[in-house]
């Protein structure tokens, strides 16, 4: 099932078919474990909040077989078997043991949210990404840069896969202090004029969007009360699979935002997140889970 | 979109800026009253029409985005010593925008005066980034502004205001001296 | 509808992923909620409770721990 289309819901992740419907799973590299974020079927995707555990991804879970859908009552097709925890700790590792079971299909899908370029300005731009990205550590094929990016710091900085960043009109930042680590994980997309700055580690999970003009930042600079001058200590940030910062939204040090959770235009927060939450205003309040 | 549009987009780029800019030397700032040791080792927008007094030591960062400092015509602008702007920070002056000593602006910073009155900003203010201060607010001295604020409402001295609208809470509600907003 | 003091409590234990507090310990002081996090707490005071939170009431002795939320819902009229 091609997963490429129109629609504001299509995650980042790997695709499994099975007879009656498509699984999505991430890989979380900072739970070295599959996480299952949600089904597609008929044409739309449905996340799977239910499936996500409040402390931890899906594991454990046992859900009932594919079959007819007047087995339990409830319409949605589930797949049965326990999902595996990966010991491996490597991506390659097995993939969750009841789809495999199932006979599922791999297949790839990137969400497609950044407007395309002219195809000249686009074969441009993929000459001059290597170049744009020469500071950084590490990065998986497929990385896109259109536009202008800012990485500076001499920090470590990694991508992953088919991150995309578009930096026409304001640049992106990506500011990694000497010693910090800036980890980002595959299929990550940056809007243009947001700026990530870690001094100790900020971690952005698999298919995480980050909005125009948001900031994620892992250190506040100034303490509040005391010597304006004198740097506080760091609190790594990290946000797992997933995750969509809004426009102009700001996530400060010592937020830890679970997978699935979507941030509203202007949120600040500096906490916890329960996985799957939609958060506006400020301060934030919870909207109604997205499912 | 046509090719000509994101040829448009495409800048000058950065090294090339960089360069340009460090040939150049600080910034002019044309129409202010400049103190010593002030500058802008950058690209910063500077349109006073009207009056603009910037003390010693002011200091205008790079980043993704350049500072702006617009007077309109019989505006004026007064900044204090030791101040550092961070990038981005935009402030506009209708009639009058007064900022004290050693006040710190956060990126993105958005300050404009209007009908409500003039914008008074005290000494040793922290104005976090994304913050953005509306016409007719006095912040006190040694106030913070948290990141994203919008204030709406005169922030008195020695206090925090955070949240769409601002909410003041007293420096005490805002954790251990060594923790932050 | 249960007491303020349970539904403050799951509110907290909910929102900021805590479990083990007592009523008397300071959120601020053991770094169980941090100063966003007070904002919070007082949004949800009003929107829940309906009180309105005055400026000058947001001090540690009204919002600190759950004693002292209570003591301020108490004062509020809110039973």
């Amino acid at each position: 099932m091609c997963c490429a289309g129109r629609g504001p819901g299509v995650p980042f992740g790997s695709l499994f078919e099975t007879p009656h419907v498509s699984h999505f799973v991430v890989w979380t590299p900072h739970r070295k474990q599959w996480m299952h974020l949600g089904v597609f079927e008929d044409g739309r995707f449905r996340r799977e909040t239910e499936g996500v555990s409040q402390r931890g991804p899906w594991h454990g879970t046992r859900v009932e077989r594919p079959g007819a859908a007047g087995d339990t009552g409830d319409p949605r097709p589930r797949v049965g078997g326990l999902v595996a925890t990966s010991t491996a700790g490597s991506r390659d590792a097995p993939k969750p043991a009841h789809l495999a079971e199932a006979g599922a299909v791999e297949s790839r899908c990137v969400r497609p949210r950044i407007a395309p370029s002219h195809p000249f300005v686009s074969r441009l731009d993929a000459l001059t990404t290597r170049l744009k990205l020469w500071r950084v550590a590490q990065m998986g094929p497929g990385v896109r840069v259109l536009g202008d990016v800012y990485v500076h710091g001499g920090g470590r900085i990694t991508l992953g896969r088919d991150v995309t960043i578009d930096g026409r009109g304001v640049p992106v930042e990506l500011h990694a202090e000497p010693g910090a680590e800036l980890v980002i994980g595959d299929g990550v997309t940056f809007e243009p004029g947001a700026s990530v700055e870690a001094q100790t580690r900020v971690d952005i999970g698999p298919g995480c969007h980050l909005g125009r003009l948001s900031k994620v930042l892992d250190n506040h600079f100034h303490p509040v009360r005391g010597d304006r001058l004198q740097r506080p200590t760091s609190k790594p940030v990290v946000l797992e699979a997933h995750v969509s910062v809004g426009a102009r939204a700001i996530v400060l040090p010592g937020a830890f935002l679970e997978a699935n959770v979507t941030l509203g235009p202007g949120v600040v927060i500096s906490r916890r997140v329960k996985a799957g939450l939609h958060l506006v205003g400020s301060p934030p309040r919870v909207e109604r889970p997205t499912a | 979109m046509k090719l000509l549009d994101h040829l448009r987009a495409f800048e000058t780029p950065r090294p090339v800026r960089q360069a340009l800019v460090r040939l150049i030397g600080l910034t002019a700032f044309p129409n202010c009253t400049v103190g010593r040791g002030s500058g802008a080792w950058t690209r910063i927008v500077v349109d006073v029409k009207g009056r603009a007094t910037i003390g010693d030591h002011v200091l205008f960062f790079s980043g993704l985005a350049p500072c702006e400092l617009k007077v309109a015509p019989g505006g004026a602008l007064s900044i204090g010593h030791d101040c550092t702007f961070n990038y981005g920070v935009s402030v506009e002056v209708r009639r009058e925008v007064r900022i004290g000593d050693r006040c710190m602006f956060g990126s993105f910073v958005r300050i404009a005066d209007g009908e409500r009155g003039p914008v008074v900003l005290g000494d040793d203010v922290w104005v976090a980034h994304g913050a953005v201060i509306e016409p007719g607010v006095t912040v006190g001295d040694g106030a913070v502004v948290s990141a994203g604020a919008v204030v709406t409402a005169d922030v008195p001295p020695r206090t925090m205001a955070m949240g769409n609208p601002a909410r003041v809470v007293p420096l005490s509600l805002a954790g251990e001296p060594a923790e932050r907003p | 509808m249960s007491a303020p003091r349970e539904r403050l409590r799951s509110f907290i234990v909910d929102t900021f992923f805590v479990e083990d507090f007592q009523d008397s310990d300071s959120f601020l002081k053991t770094r169980l909620i941090d100063s966003t996090g007070m904002m919070e707490l007082v949004a949800f005071l009003e929107s829940d409770f309906g009180v309105k939170v005055a400026d000058k009431e947001l001090v540690p002795e009204n919002l600190d721990s759950i004693d002292n939320l209570v003591r301020f819902l108490k004062s509020k009229g809110v039973q």
